[in-house]
């Protein structure tokens, strides 16, 4: 079927020039509006650019758990905003969001944007407990089918199935990623895991036991967007936008949870969008040094490499077991430890990592030698995906 | 109005008493005859408006499944450890329901299933068990 080859046309005209975090607590003990604020702050100083400089403010809520773009830009005295926007949507927002702001920029409808994410996590409204609104959680719930521990299981059965793949394959994610999180201060889950002692942790939705699931935070994210030409002249080496996708599969669903109509459970939006993602970044999946991939569970690791093609169908597994994604192998993922380990930033902090590695920000943990960096949003019917390049040092 | 656990009266409260009263009902697209259980306004294949509803046999296959061991609403604490599986009806269309009679570890891709009767006393309207045992 003939798709669009349109290329965004942001695409090598933007850049990823601040980030800024709150700490990540199981219980902030702050209104989510001063967590979104500090964020916010935080990236602007990173980026060395005054507040009264930003005139976009971009963010997204998932059941009303958030604060709106408005308020923080009153919460950061911004002068006069220009573009402002408040998605309602999950995991699949933070590089669709990157994306919205770099296109703002690049058409001038605004010059400086943030990004955020800011959520009361784990104290507040759980996202992956809370009752997706929607149509078809109708058809689920009362078959005590109700969180998303349990719908993305389903998935990862089929993957399984599909791929000839077992235990050990989701057991590789957590463990490999918890020799990232080793050296990330921020990280939850910290301490070494061994095959042996995954097999030894609870089930929670089989094939699921408690080290394939992330463990859910508060506290905020924020990125600045801005123009390559502005970057120039702040304070970090910027991060340039070279590549950048958004799909969403036909019969993605009512609902955030829902997936009755989607037909290869063993398949997501991974590899629907890898296509233009590649060909508007002109390159190839052999040319990414490292990879940050959205993983609220185990198993979307394992789906985004196949389906973006960095490794072969079935083959995603063995690759993580045979170190390749360990620190100093050949494509490094997730090295803050990601979601699993860092905790749930709703894969805002997924972007962040992928700019701190770009920077040169990232402490120890740091790949001096990348590149290039490839980063996505979402495990299900629809996502989204940025391919990142480092640009020239400031 | 919330009329039974997880259920809000929405557009699914005319499936679930369906269900409860023995049926199984589908949505049918009127041109291309492809089936989901979404009370969906037009085809979701086609977008032909005005599907017909129609009752499912209520035979099908295992596509995929999850056993529960969290309940993370407590209303299913009591249910745990059980399973939810994707069958792949006969008709087409795919749905969700509780799989029984059968040990987890022998439940397989393609297994085939068939609707239990509902037992009513605020038990899961949708149940499956295996159609039939594989001979050892």
């Amino acid at each position: 079927m003939a798709r669009s080859t349109v290329r965004p046309a942001f695409l090598g005209k933007t850049a990823l020039v601040g980030t800024g975090s709150t700490e990540f607590t199981k219980a902030s003990g702050r209104s989510v509006l001063s967590l979104a604020t500090e964020a916010c702050r935080l990236a602007a100083e990173d980026a060395g650019l005054p507040l009264a400089d930003i005139d976009g403010v971009l963010s997204f809520s998932f059941n009303n758990d958030s604060v709106p773009s408005q308020a923080v830009a009153t919460s950061l005295a911004l002068p006069q905003p220009r573009f402002l926007l408040d998605i309602s949507m999950g995991g699949q927002a933070p590089a669709y969001l990157v994306m919205q702001a770099a296109a703002a920029v690049n058409a001038g409808l605004a010059d400086n944007v943030l990004v955020f994410r800011a959520l009361n996590g784990r104290s507040g409204q759980r996202v992956g407990s809370t009752r997706v609104p929607g149509m078809a959680a109708d058809f689920r719930y009362p078959l005590g089918f109700t969180a998303y521990p349990q719908f993305i299981a389903m998935w990862a059965r089929r993957f399984l199935v599909e791929t000839g793949g077992g235990a050990e394959d989701l057991a590789a994610v957590p463990i490999a990623q918890r020799a990232w999180a080793a050296m990330n201060e921020r990280a939850i889950r910290r301490t070494p895991l061994t095959f042996e002692e995954y097999l030894a942790t609870p089930m929670v939705a089989d094939p699921f036991r408690a080290p394939d699931c992330t463990t859910e935070v508060d506290g905020a994210c924020a990125v600045l967007v801005t123009s390559t030409e502005r970057a120039a002249d702040l304070r970090r080496r910027p991060v340039i936008i070279q590549g950048a996708a958004y799909a969403a599969g036909r019969g993605s669903g009512l609902d955030a949870g829902d997936a009755l109509l989607w037909d290869d459970l063993s398949r997501n939006y991974t590899s629907l969008l890898a296509n233009s993602l590649w060909g508007g970044a002109g390159m190839a999946p052999g040319d990414i040094d490292l990879a940050q991939i959205y993983d609220c569970f185990s198993s979307s690791v394992l789906f985004a490499l196949e389906g973006l093609g960095l490794v072969g169908r079935g083959e995603a597994g063995s690759f993580i077991r045979e170190g390749n994604t360990l620190p100093g192998a050949r494509l490094p993922v997730n090295t803050s430890g990601g979601l699993l380990n860092e905790g749930y930033l709703h894969g805002m902090n997924t972007v962040v990592e992928a700019v701190l590695q770009l920077q040169g920000q990232a402490g120890e943990r740091t790949v001096e030698s990348a590149e290039t960096c490839v980063v996505t949003s979402g495990a299900l019917t629809d996502g989204s995906a940025l391919v990142l390049a480092k640009g020239k040092a400031a | 109005m919330t009329t039974a656990v997880g259920r809000t009266g929405s557009d699914s409260e005319a499936f679930w008493a369906d269900v409860e009263a023995g049926g199984l009902p589908l949505r049918r697209c009127r041109h291309c005859t492809r089936t989901f259980v979404l009370p969906l306004p037009s085809c979701p294949y086609c977008a032909t408006e005005d599907p017909e509803v129609i009752q499912a046999k209520g035979t099908g296959s295992v596509y995929s499944w999850v056993v529960v061991h969290h309940a993370f609403d407590p209303a299913f604490d009591g249910d745990v450890p059980y399973v939810v599986a994707a069958v792949q009806l006969d008709e087409g269309a795919r749905v969700y329901g509780r799989l029984e009679g059968i040990p987890f570890d022998a439940i397989a891709p393609d297994l085939t299933v068939e609707r239990v009767a509902p037992a009513g006393d605020g038990r899961p309207p949708l149940v499956f068990r295996p159609l039939a045992r594989t001979p050892a």
